[in-house]
């Protein structure tokens, strides 16, 4: 028994991974990512793209293939990446280790997006992400690992995809994996074990971190509620985003109703304010036509002046 | 298949032992006693790299059959909870793989099933992990250079309560620090599973000079002895741990 393995497995550019059980030959293109439990490559296999996850340790793919497997029983709107193939390769002539392929999502985490193209893409993205958790936790699993680089959107059908597998975890059982910052442990909300309330304690925070005023990675900060009334930017957010965090949203249902009610609220209140921000806008114009006849007035003023003497 | 019991001693540690025993020939007389010995090194902030002697850390888990990290103290929360989940899975894996060999004749190893099976073998490794009982001897080197870690070890050690109690399967902790005043360890919780009682017992921690590493693991593998009984599990205990736990040290 090796007593502290390394997950991650080097593959190079060009690279050529032939299956064992399976006999489909995969060339490697780039990294995508490297994690706690193995790394994931963009590869391809004759003409089309795919993602490949490959690791030291054979339980880690075992285990993530078989949540892919269980998510893919969903019919309709996909469930995390679609997955293409399970095999063994023989790397460099010797070690043989397991990978699976899935199917490559061309996103954007959602922290860039949302930097790039502006908070009130929460609306949406959030109405798609929490459609998604409620069906997965109808399925009998919880996410666990939630946080924004695992939220992507997709460049294409500009949707909300959820990747990374590893944290998925039966309902009921302890999370198998989270990240510090989205943990509610960490924050002493509650305890670590796989409930919805759980995920929507992780989505409250992510759309916590969304506002350019919180720093949530910062050691020390202990009080998650008094950290919102610092996210200025999300005032209108605010009361879902405190349910969320108490656990009192019992279904992601519950909390996207909620949070698209937020959203009708803010475009009537818009549609109310936009004929008075026109008039603002008007009043204000005259007056450099004023200030501009009052000047050319001075300045013919001045010059007859001139001329007189 | 019915969950036995896992015993684990986690060693908390920043520096080599020197004093007493050899800790690597304690850490693998224990292993053969069904007990995995797992350790954690702590590095200092201002320490860039591995300092020489802890590369004893390695050793130690190695030879007890266990997992070991060297990490910075801000992380050590995480690290405690991957080394105990990880060594736990290994030591099912173990007993699953021996079974399987058992089943399948002696070449089969996981690795050699097909993905599909190994999918299966997965499942029943996970479904014991959740509820299979679960004893872990939290060991802490309190010498003086562990002194300004210790709000870092309390945290992790009561975060990692955290994640135990999230389990199906029962489980029991306790503390001990070494080296204390007129001894070599001391015993600073008893077994329990009230995740409580963790914040109680920090203030008590003191630091002293010597790290007799060995000698504390000989003594404190003794304390196996005294889990309070559960009576689900002394009925069907012992199934993944080997049956010569019990006798004598």
């Amino acid at each position: 028994m090796t007593s502290s393995i390394h997950p991650t497995v080097r593959l190079t550019k060009h690279q050529r991974l032939k299956g064992i059980w399976n006999k489909r030959t995969y060339s490697i293109v780039k990294l995508l990512g490297e994690g706690a439990r193995g790394s994931i490559y963009l590869a391809t296999v004759g003409q089309k793209q795919v993602a490949l996850k490959i690791s030291q340790d054979s339980s880690v793919i075992a285990a993530e293939v078989n949540v892919l497997k269980a998510l893919k029983k969903v019919q309709g709107m996909p469930l995390g990446p679609l997955l293409l193939d399970v095999d063994d390769a023989t790397i460099n002539h010797s070690q043989k280790h397991a990978f699976y392929v899935m199917e490559f999502i061309d996103g954007v985490p959602l922290g860039d997006w949302i930097q790039s193209h502006g908070l009130s893409w929460l609306f949406p993205i959030s109405s798609q992400l929490l459609t998604q958790l409620k069906q997965l936790h109808e399925l009998g699993y919880i996410f666990g690992d939630l946080k924004p680089d695992n939220i992507l959107i997709d460049k294409q059908t500009k949707r909300a995809r959820l990747v990374d597998v590893g944290g998925v975890t039966q309902r009921g059982r302890a999370i198998r994996e989270y990240t510090t910052w989205f943990d509610r442990g960490y924050w002493k909300m509650g305890d670590r074990r796989a409930e919805p309330q759980y995920d929507l304690f992780a989505y409250a925070v992510c759309m916590l971190s969304m506002d350019p005023h919180i720093k949530i990675h910062k050691p020390g900060q202990k009080d998650i509620i008094k950290l919102t009334q610092q996210a200025t930017n999300l005032k209108p957010l605010h009361s879902v985003i405190y349910k969320a965090l108490k656990g009192q949203y019992l279904s992601a249902h519950d909390m996207k109703k909620d949070i698209e009610q937020v959203n009708s609220r803010q475009a009537r209140v818009q549609k109310q304010r936009s004929p008075k921000k026109r008039k603002n806008k008007r009043t204000p114009s005259p007056w450099p036509e004023v200030i501009g006849i009052s000047s050319i007035l001075s300045i013919h003023l001045v010059l007859f002046y001139f001329f007189i003497m | 298949m019915k969950a036995g019991t896992i015993r684990q001693i986690l060693l908390i540690t920043d520096g080599c032992s020197n004093q007493g025993e050899d800790p690597i020939q304690v850490s693998e007389m224990i292993s053969q006693k069904g007990i995995a010995v797992n350790v954690i090194g702590v590095l200092d902030d201002d320490q860039t790299e591995e300092p020489v002697g802890l590369s004893e850390v390695n050793d130690i888990a190695k030879a007890g059959n266990g997992i070991s990290r060297i990490v910075y103290a801000d992380v050590l929360s995480e690290t405690v909870q991957t080394v105990t989940r990880q060594a736990m899975t290994q030591t099912i894996q173990g007993f699953v793989s021996k079974e399987l060999k058992e089943i399948f004749g002696k070449e089969t190893d996981e690795e050699d099933l097909p993905p599909e099976t190994r999918g299966e073998v997965q499942r029943v490794v996970e479904d014991l992990g959740e509820s299979v009982d679960l004893q872990v001897l939290i060991l802490v080197d309190t010498s003086a250079s562990m002194q300004h870690k210790m709000e870092g070890v309390k945290d992790a050690i009561d975060d990692f309560i955290l994640s135990l109690q999230a389990r199906t399967g029962n489980h029991h902790y306790s503390i001990f620090q070494f080296p204390a005043r007129n001894q070599i360890v001391k015993e600073l919780l008893p077994w329990t599973n009230d995740g409580k009682r963790v914040a109680k017992v920090f203030p008590k921690l003191a630091a002293g000079g010597i790290t007799p590493t060995g000698a504390a693991l000989k003594q404190v593998v003794r304390s196996f002895q005294e889990v309070p009984a559960l009576e689900e599990w002394r009925e069907e205990s012992d199934d993944i741990i080997d049956s010569s736990y019990g006798s004598s040290y």
